[in-house]
């Protein structure tokens, strides 16, 4: 027998015990029948949205990612970010580089390619924790870039930072088929930004207040009748005598 | 299943999405897409960079630096900015006018690229003017090929700004499209320098010249060319000729964009080259012009049309004759 079964039968356990008759026992059960199914299903909504709260907070305080993710990488050879990589989380990129001379750009990555032509390159191919990246033929072995051309005499650049010493670049959520070149530096780091919380975090838990409301003042409506019929249902089955004392 | 042995179950469910929700991104690779060549941004940058090395460039005089000038010049534009042997500017001074500029840059692919940009009035506060830039390689910068007054808008190519197809690509939409009917719109373009440099040659002579529309140009050129015979004076007047080649090292086609009505604008460069003979053996050129001209190519019949044409005398008249 289940909770919801117990309460049934417990209801009309005691209806039958205060009913002497048969026409109001069948009266009692098919008028009470109907409010405990729908307080059974009240309860359940109830709990159905505190479970959702529950999974609210969490998405918005034990769950929430990290505001930002990336790591350095290190020269000489020129840094690229791979096919995708630099929409990584679709918010904005911040490249910082140091070097004697150094070219932080953006661009389509066929342009890059193209740029580039067969100079070995250091690729970001992700990440590999929040803190660390993910590269891709890292051959430092291979030489340096001293082949390539100024890259400030190209236009292919949608935006470029150059600088002695340090350059920053921002780059505002860029397109899926964008990348990130990293020219002359001895280091660079490459980060992220990511949403602060989660998306579904605040409607989910307005929806599940919302419902949590919902249930419980339908429940307690429920209660409020099944109290006045009974208190109906006794008043009708008790003899007048009784009533006045 | 009792109720007390699904929560435990919701609340694995729950932490296993909200985990995922916390896992490190990972990138999703492009899906291919076309882009312009140059954004509007580029352009913009391009063509600012260009005026700013053409005032410099106004401003040397005798201290006109040719590899400063070719770093964002080439083609006509380099000869037309660059000072005269006198010392006096060339009479055309590519540059826009400042007014609402429309930059036409066809989807991206291989290098050569170009694009163009179409300023609502010239320098001079005249009609449109349409300009070129070339950029050979991706290490290499747009450079002002050249820039020539519309004599009208072109139809097609208005503001606001546009990413056009490619006639190439035209020409493969065509055949999938079905039979076109005739020779593809690639093919015509690809043919429009050699067949109006023969225009150029012959006038009305030329198998082409019915291909195109009666055009001020090739008709000014005649008449410059006869200016020239008068002037070279009866002992060599019979000994004039000229010959029409397409500008040496630059491609046939500089530019070729299709509009969204499907007319192909189509840039391409010119020298006519006027030699006499003084005597056997003798053969020097009197004059060279550069010139630049805009093309439209209708995308249904009709014939094509001159839409706009610049050029500058190259070499100065009266240069002595050389032994060739």
């Amino acid at each position: 027998m289940t909770g919801w079964d117990a309460i049934w039968f417990h209801t009309t356990h005691s209806h039958n015990n205060a009913t002497p008759g048969a026409i109001p026992m069948v009266t009692a059960m098919s008028s009470y029948r109907s409010p405990v199914v729908h307080r059974a299903g009240w309860t359940l909504l109830g709990t159905l949205a505190l479970v959702a709260i529950l999974i609210a907070w969490g998405m918005l305080t034990v769950f929430v990612p990290a505001q930002r993710v990336g790591g350095p990488v290190a020269g000489p050879l020129p840094i690229v970010t791979g096919a995708g990589v630099a929409r990584l989380t679709g918010e904005d990129v911040t490249v910082t580089a140091t070097g004697a001379s150094v070219f932080i750009a953006v661009a389509r990555r066929d342009d890059i390619q193209a740029w580039l032509a067969d100079t070995p390159v250091t690729e970001v191919a992700g990440v590999a924790g929040e803190a660390e990246l993910q590269l891709r033929d890292p051959g430092a072995e291979r030489g340096g870039d001293a082949a390539l051309p100024d890259p400030a005499r190209s236009d292919i650049w949608l935006d470029s930072a150059v600088a002695a010493g340090t350059a920053e670049l921002v780059v505002p959520r860029p397109p899926a088929d964008w990348a990130i070149l990293v020219v002359g530096a001895d280091e660079a780091t490459l980060i992220w930004q990511r949403p602060a919380r989660h998306p579904g975090g605040w409607p989910l838990l307005a929806g599940a207040v919302l419902l949590f409301g919902v249930a419980a003042r339908g429940l307690a409506r429920r209660n409020a009748a099944l109290r006045a019929r009974r208190r109906r249902s006794l008043r009708a089955v008790q003899p007048a005598g009784l009533r006045r004392a | 299943m009792r109720r007390c042995d699904l929560a435990p179950l919701a609340g694995l469910a729950a932490v296993a999405v909200l985990a995922g929700c916390a896992a490190l991104p990972r990138p999703v690779p492009p899906a291919s897409r076309s882009a312009p060549v140059v954004t509007t941004a580029q352009a913009q940058r391009i063509v600012a960079s260009t005026q700013d090395l053409l005032a410099r460039s106004a401003a040397s005089g005798a201290a006109w630096d040719p590899n400063l000038a070719a770093t964002r010049l080439t083609g006509p534009a380099l000869q037309w900015a660059a000072p005269a042997p006198n010392g006096q500017l060339a009479p055309i001074v590519p540059g826009t006018g400042g007014g609402a500029a429309t930059v036409i840059a066809p989807q991206a692919g291989a290098w050569p690229r170009a694009f163009a940009v179409i300023d609502s009035t010239a320098l001079d506060g005249s009609g449109p003017l349409l300009s070129v830039y070339v950029s050979e390689s991706a290490q290499l910068p747009y450079r002002m090929w050249g820039a020539v007054p519309l004599a009208q808008e072109l139809p097609g190519f208005g503001p606001p700004d546009v990413a056009v197809g490619d006639p190439q690509r035209a020409t493969a939409d065509e055949a999938a499209d079905g039979p076109a009917g005739g020779p593809g719109l690639a093919d015509v373009v690809a043919h429009v320098p050699d067949r109006y440099a023969d225009v150029l040659r012959d006038g009305d002579r030329s198998a082409h010249a019915p291909e195109f529309e009666t055009d001020g140009y090739a008709a000014a050129l005649r008449d410059r060319i006869e200016a020239e015979r008068t002037r070279m004076g009866p002992e060599l007047r019979t000994t004039v000729t000229h010959e029409v080649l397409r500008q040496e090292g630059q491609p046939d086609v500089v530019f070729a964009a299709v509009a969204g009505n499907g007319d192909a604008l189509v840039v391409a460069g010119f020298v006519t080259t006027v030699t006499a003979t003084a005597g056997p053996g003798l053969r020097g050129v009197t004059t060279r012009w550069i010139a630049a001209l805009a093309f439209v190519v209708p995308a249904a019949e009709g014939n094509i049309r001159v839409v706009g044409a610049a050029d500058a005398i190259s070499m100065p008249p009266n240069q002595p004759l050389d032994q060739t």
